[in-house]
């Protein structure tokens, strides 16, 4: 596609900006004195609580709803948006595994959004008729189901899911062709390995485990993070304090939520290039990913409300905003 | 029977009018596209969206202006076509040049600057008048070859 192929959406997306949750607004939710006073904010800004399940989950799934009708009906084809929800696509794949073996209900393990048809990848699993699924999973799906029966071991399974997972939406995000989709990519690949190096370090796993967990898709040298895990944390901090991430190793190291706030922000940080860009997929990643930010922290705050948690708490876990 | 003379002088203000033509054309139909994502979110805009709309397709109207003139300089509308020189011919094919290339540039890239400036107003909707202006410095680039095709035409006449 060509970018200017891109001007309808572009303009629907910056009309949508405009509604996306403010600084102030965000501020009014995390001083609000109750839960009710912080969904009054949200009601304020058009945010709809109806629906079957609690009024937050409702909340946040008509939003999610919301964001990937936008999405579908902006692009002219539908393909585009494929490496938006890859990474939710193996997550599903996971959930489906996983439930597959406990014996719960996928259905409230899903995340959303997602290319799959949820009722295919379940009935996959039950029969075991891994040619169901789409071809970019189909492999992964059975020999990650093989591994899981062998091993009876779900972690040899998520590693080979995750793996998958982010090769494919490296590979999905160079062949959108939109450089700050690939920037973030690639960014959001080193810090899976990062993360994973982290909890492989402090499980005291060997090189060999280590060496196969990695994505081999970072920023990173995967030999020296794999050598330095396995050595334990303070080596793998101290590698990757000379790394151009040791910001993130100083995030780790303070906790995973801290980590996972961080990178979140980071990423938010590259979108904000979008805004100086009108014709091309940059805008419409931006605002997948703007409002994905947001909606992590609307969860973040109401949740928090509900169980009465201190304001600078709440606070810490608030993910930068893209306005 | 047309002679080479005159076929130079149509096919310049075929240049004109086709060039600077499909020029707008795209300019229009881009900033059209971004008008209408900025409309399925916000009908009222539609009178600001509408100007920005427009304006790449000024290009197409000077080439058909300058291609009017030729045609009358010529004698094709009048019913008589003149027995043009081939030197003749072809200068109305040089005079004609001006508004058709750079008609066809100026509309795209207008386009391109008006369908950015529909995404400014679909965000800022109070910036309207500075979208405008800025699509409208691209005209100024339409306007000066148009005036040199219309001088360079009316002077053969």
């Amino acid at each position: 596609m060509k970018d200017a192929d891109y001007a309808y959406a572009v303009a629907r997306i910056r009309a949508n900006e405009r509604y996306l949750l403010s600084k102030a607004d965000v501020e009014r939710l995390v001083t609000a004195k109750t839960l009710s006073e912080a969904e009054g904010v949200l009601k304020e800004r058009g945010w709809n609580f109806d629906g079957e399940k609690g009024e937050i989950e409702n909340a946040l799934e008509n939003e999610q709803k919301k964001l990937w009708s936008l999405l579908c009906e902006s692009v002219s084809d539908r393909k585009q948006l494929d490496v938006l929800c890859v990474q939710n696509d193996f997550f599903n794949l996971k959930a489906a595994l996983k439930c597959m073996i406990t014996g719960k209900d996928a259905k409230d393990f899903f995340a959303f959004p997602t290319s799959l048809d949820l009722e295919t990848l379940v009935s996959a699993f039950r029969d075991h008729d891994f040619e169901a699924l789409p071809p970019f999973m189909r492999e992964t799906a059975k020999t990650a189901y093989e591994t899981a029966c062998r091993t009876e071991n779900g972690q040899s399974a998520d590693i080979i899911i995750d793996k998958a997972a982010l090769k494919l939406f490296l590979k999905l995000s160079k062949k959108s062709g939109c450089a700050l989709l690939e920037e973030g990519a690639k960014y959001i690949c080193t810090c899976a390995d990062i993360k994973i190096a982290f909890r492989s370090a402090k499980a005291q796993k060997g090189l060999a485990f280590i060496e196969n967990a990695l994505s081999g898709e970072s920023d990173l040298d995967e030999k020296l993070l794999a050598k330095n895990a396995a050595k334990g944390v303070p080596e793998l901090l101290g590698y990757l304090e000379k790394t151009a991430y040791a910001k993130e190793g100083a995030l780790i190291s303070k906790s995973l939520a801290a980590f996972e706030k961080g990178t979140d922000d980071a990423v938010t940080e590259m979108m904000k290039k979008a805004k100086y860009v009108f014709f091309g997929f940059e805008p419409v990643a931006a605002f997948y990913y703007a409002k994905t930010a947001e909606l992590k922290t609307v969860r973040v705050v109401l949740f928090a409300k509900q169980a009465g948690i201190d304001e600078e708490t709440i606070r810490e876990r608030v993910r930068t905003l893209y306005v | 029977m047309i002679n080479l003379g005159l076929a130079l002088a149509l096919f310049g203000a075929a240049c004109a009018v086709v060039l600077a033509g499909i020029g707008s054309a795209k300019g229009v139909g881009l900033a059209g596209q971004a008008a209408a994502g900025l409309l399925s979110e916000d009908p009222s805009m539609f009178g600001k969206v509408l100007i920005l709309q427009l304006l790449p397709g000024t290009q197409g109207l000077y080439g058909f202006l300058i291609a009017i003139l030729v045609l009358v300089n010529v004698g094709v509308l009048g019913g008589s076509p003149a027995a043009l020189t081939w030197q003749q011919g072809a200068y109305y094919l040089v005079a004609c040049l001006p508004i058709a290339v750079a008609g066809l540039f100026s509309a795209i890239h207008q386009g391109k600057v008006a369908a950015a400036g529909v995404s400014l107003i679909a965000k800022k909707p109070d910036q309207v008048g500075k979208a405008i202006t800025m699509a409208s410095l691209v005209e100024f680039y339409a306007i000066l070859p148009f005036l040199i095709s219309l001088l360079a035409v009316l002077s053969i006449g």
